[in-house]
């Protein structure tokens, strides 16, 4: 797999619970893309060099809830970075595609700025009934 | 001339009542009306146009009746915050402590303009209020009675404070443009 990220590069974040998030106006809330407490930074799954098709079924196969995109270019846009944190073994199940977004290399916590930005320029790709 | 909705507001949607009022449209005054049709507005002591003051009024109940609705609305969402299990987000997210759901509903309670309530996995619960103009403000509620406030205008300026929960109010009122008394 390509380690270095290309701007284009989508990056899948899933939404739990379905209806937690929305609001009124059709959008997300910035809470989408806040972390908890121990958190390195926020988890998402990069598309790598799959299809978004390809990378969109691997996600909500080990995600639940609904299913929101950026692209990697999204995240620099406001100062952040996505950093490659495949998980390999542990409690957690395996995940090459994993990867964290942080406020930068020495922070890990997004801003709420940041967190704002990333909410408004997130599609909706997959919603379950 | 400006143009009232004394017609269209008696049936126009309680969202759009509320939105005429929260955007502190002033109310009209004599000059536009026939001196024989006016009453005294009990807020602004300006003589008002007596239809445009009944509808006014209306309005103003309405507003009011949007924002009781919609603070049922979001204690019952918020109560339904406390009904989260571990792993409630699928990233490991704990579940709220009653004591934050608790501040949180205090807040919403005390509060002039009720926001979308929403939850975060790091424990907090967040308040967002959107300006029509696009303006911006958020609250992130702590458990501690503390609350991180960021905000951001159409001008491109962000706003970021820590605060106590027991501003949060003015702060809104603030925000909407509304004298803090």
């Amino acid at each position: 797999m390509e380690k270095q990220f290309y701007d284009k590069e989508l990056l899948y974040r899933g939404v739990l619970p379905i209806d937690g998030f929305w609001k009124e106006d059709g959008t997300i809330s910035s809470a989408v893309f806040k972390t908890r407490p121990g958190e390195d930074g926020i988890s998402v799954d990069r598309q790598a060099d799959r299809s978004p098709k390809e990378a969109l079924l691997f996600a909500i196969s080990h995600l639940k809830g609904a299913m929101v995109t950026i692209t990697v270019q999204d995240v620099h846009d406001c100062g952040a970075e996505v950093i490659a944190s495949p998980i390999i073994g542990g409690e957690e199940k395996p995940n090459e595609f994993h990867s964290i977004l942080v406020r930068n290399r020495e922070s890990g916590k997004l801003t709420s700025g940041q967190s704002k930005h990333l909410s408004r320029v997130a599609h909706i790709v997959y919603r379950p009934e | 001339m400006e143009v009232l909705p004394t017609v269209s507001i008696a049936t126009a949607p309680v969202v759009t009542v509320a939105t005429f009022i929260l955007s502190a449209v002033p109310a009209p005054t004599i000059a536009s009306h026939a001196a024989d049709n006016v009453t005294r507005d009990h807020v602004s002591w300006n003589y008002v146009c007596n239809d445009c003051y009944n509808a006014y009024t209306l309005a103003w109940e309405n507003s009011i009746m949007y924002n009781n609705h919609k603070l049922l609305s979001n204690i019952q969402r918020l109560r339904g915050f406390g009904n989260f299990q571990d792993n409630w987000n699928g990233y490991g997210a704990a579940p709220f402590s009653k004591e934050l759901l608790d501040i949180s509903e205090h807040i919403l309670m005390n509060l002039d303009h009720q926001p979308e309530v929403f939850p975060i996995a790091g424990g907090a619960i967040q308040f967002e209020y959107d300006r029509d103009d696009g303006a911006y403000l958020e609250f992130e509620i702590m458990d501690d009675l503390k609350a991180h406030c960021y905000a951001e205008f159409p001008n491109g300026i962000e706003e970021e404070s820590d605060m106590e929960v027991g501003r949060i109010n003015e702060v809104v009122n603030e925000f909407y443009g509304e004298a803090i008394l």
